[in-house]
């Protein structure tokens, strides 16, 4: 037994000595400041001031140019004030081969969907990390098996995603959050599966004649919620329920200009909501303004049509508009601003940042954000949750 | 047709025309036809090739900046090549990639992939001409142009080294190219061996110019591009490193899909 190889040693081994294995590292360790210019509004929230620790590396590997890859993203936060932004996920814990045009991934991953700018209402298969950003980018890892082949013009794929991850939710002390903090150790499922209720989606993802159109069909849990009431002690439970839903996305460039939509139509089969929503919009890039910096405007339209039983959301109709500033320096600084505006009840969600690397391996982004509007709505339930916030990095 | 492709080939490199033979007849239009003729064939076949690339910047004050990146590139000859370049450094752009599918007609189409957002966009092409991540490169200068997007003359012989290159000027069709003009020396081995790049007011913006060559399979790559700037001042080297041909690549390991995954 002492002398005979380890298998896994053989298969280290084999896999090293292929001409091209390549081991990449990349990601990042973050202090962020966060400062929070006026006094929470509901009970138990702290006023917020606080630097959190964030450790996000990345890790890859490619084994015979690419044809076989291995990724994986822990990532964790340590908030001093939010004990529910303090959190740990992996992001991504993934093997995926490809050949001769045939796909195959398994693990945990980060499957995006969508081609808005400022939100996507198709961007349905990963859970939003709610605690680690409001605006929806941030996204949990989700358990996949992916099975596709495409010839370079058309691309089907297949995801079965056999275990569903809850929202996270800010906490009593958090910010910014809504009245009341949700419960999210007591949730709901619609099946006695919970949360391993599978999914399933199918996505066609077409690339001809300078457009790229994606169609696709999803049934499983929404990973959304509806907020229910417990009248008992008066907190608040997500409950997650079945859905189905077909989303289409297109866009189209053209020199400077490229032209986006996205849309969905669902239903969930419990209590019978059927709506639709989705976007469109363009954005323009102007190239060298002087000195090399570029100047991109974005402009997007934003609808949703679902009724007040169904979960919320921030984005019923809203158009947004945003400025990215590329100045192309060593430090590759970068400057975006942009504003979602309802046009029916005028609230405003604006926010700003600014970043740059300094060296090699730092880089410093600073950032702010604004919320106003009436009670009642989300960005009015933030009304006094205006923060800035700095983040110096180091890069992996 | 890959067998006329077969064809083609072996007769280029049985019957290798020499460059005195290519320029012997016919007007200036023809000559460059003729040379141009003979470097595509020699050129074509080569299916796939992938390298590193370190890209160093120079401006005149002594600053210094470093990136490296891998290129991957697919011959897909009529249609119009397509490229995918993978970012390993500065730290910030590490995991950024960018597809580009070149076309023959119309526009060619880009997408970009970000690690931080996890997410693959398409990104506006208007800026073949704009610097490549701060470099003295464009994207245009990076790619194979597309010897039809451009009116070419053959204007005489220079002298390199010991032997004479072949001199052809290129004027694009195209009226948004960023160049009035270009001028390409051809050696004796009909590579191309410098590149002069003339702005829209017909003065010398910047020299290319290809040094320490590779034989890559059959073919010569250059393993050194240098780029100056002659009105700036800078420059930008690109060194090119395992070099490799025919990794057996597919349309689909080019797909905007595939990017990021």
């Amino acid at each position: 037994m002492s002398d005979s190889v380890p298998i896994w040693l053989l298969v280290l081994t084999t896999l090293a000595g292929c001409a091209i294995t390549k081991a990449e590292t990349g990601g990042l360790v973050a202090a962020d400041g966060r400062v929070f210019f006026l006094p929470p509004k509901y009970p138990g929230q702290e006023y917020g001031h606080g630097v959190s620790l964030v450790v996000d590396p990345r890790f890859g590997v490619d084994i015979r140019d690419g044809r076989h890859k291995l990724m994986a993203e822990p990532f964790y936060r340590l908030d001093p004030v939010d004990d529910r932004r303090s959190h740990a996920d992996v992001r991504e814990a993934s093997y995926k081969l490809a050949y001769r045009g045939g796909k195959l991934g398994l693990g945990v991953g980060q499957l995006a969907w969508g081609v808005l700018e400022s939100f996507r209402p198709t961007d349905i298969l990963n859970q939003t990390d709610f605690v680690e950003a409001v605006d929806g980018t941030a996204k949990l890892g989700q358990p996949f098996v992916e099975g596709g082949w495409g010839n370079g013009k058309v691309t089907i794929t297949a995801y079965y995603l056999p275990y569903f991850r809850e929202r996270t939710f800010q906490g009593i002390h958090g910010r910014p959050r809504g009245a009341v903090a949700v419960d999210t150790n007591h949730p709901q499922f619609e099946t006695a599966l919970k949360q391993w209720q599978p999914s399933g989606a199918v996505r066609v993802a077409v690339h001809a004649g300078g457009v790229d159109l994606g169609i696709a069909l999803f049934s499983g849990y929404s990973r959304e919620p509806r907020f229910i009431l417990q009248l008992g002690d008066l907190s608040v439970s997500p409950r997650y329920e079945l859905m189905h839903r077909a989303l289409a996305d297109i866009q189209w460039s053209k020199k400077g200009l490229t032209l986006k939509a996205e849309g969905f139509f669902c239903i969930y089969s419990d209590a019978l909501i059927l709506f639709g929503g989705g976007g469109g919009g363009l954005d323009y890039t102007f190239f060298d303004i002087g000195k090399g910096v570029d100047l991109t405007l974005v402009a997007e339209v934003l609808f949703d049509t679902r009724p007040d039983n169904a979960p919320l959301t921030f984005f019923k109709h809203n158009v947004f508009g945003g400025v990215r500033l590329a100045v192309n320096d060593r430090g590759n600084t970068e400057l975006t601003a942009g504003a979602f505006v309802d046009f029916l009840d005028g609230t405003t969600w604006g926010r700003f940042e600014a970043k740059r690397r300094f060296g090699e391996r730092w880089q410093v982004a600073a950032s702010v954000n604004v919320f106003f509007g009436q009670q009642g709505t989300i960005p009015g339930a933030f009304n006094r949750d205006h923060y800035g916030q700095l983040r110096v990095a180091y890069l992996f | 047709m890959k067998t006329a492709l077969c064809l083609a080939l072996l007769c280029s490199t049985a019957y290798a025309r020499s460059t005195d033979e290519l320029v012997a007849a016919g007007t200036p239009e023809q000559k460059a036809q003729a040379v141009l003729d003979e470097m595509g064939h020699r050129n074509a076949g080569w299916r796939d090739f992938t390298a590193d690339v370190q890209m160093s910047l120079q401006d005149p004050s002594g600053g210094n900046a470093e990136r490296s990146f891998t290129v991957k590139l697919l011959e897909k000859g009529d249609s119009g090549d397509q490229s995918l370049i993978v970012f390993s450094s500065p730290s910030d752009m590490k995991g950024t990639a960018v597809l580009s599918h070149a076309s023959a007609s119309g526009d060619d189409e880009q997408w970009l992939y970000l690690p931080s957002s996890h997410r693959v966009k398409r990104i506006s092409s208007g800026n073949r001409n704009g610097s490549f991540v701060g470099s003295e490169f464009s994207f245009e200068d990076l790619t194979s142009a597309d010897a039809r997007k451009y009116r070419w003359q053959y204007t005489g012989q220079e002298t390199c080294g010991t032997a004479k290159c072949l001199v052809l000027s290129a004027v694009p069709k195209d009226a948004s190219s960023a160049y009035s003009r270009r001028v390409i020396v051809v050696d004796q081995e009909l590579r191309v061996s410098r590149v002069e790049l003339y702005d829209r007011k017909a003065q010398l913006q910047k020299t290319l110019t290809y040094a320490d060559w590779q034989k890559v399979g059959r073919y010569d790559r250059a393993r050194t591009w240098t780029m100056k700037n002659a009105q700036s001042g800078k420059a930008t080297t690109l060194h090119f490193s395992t070099m490799k041909l025919d990794s057996k690549y597919v349309a689909a390991d080019f797909g905007p899909d595939k990017l990021g995954n």
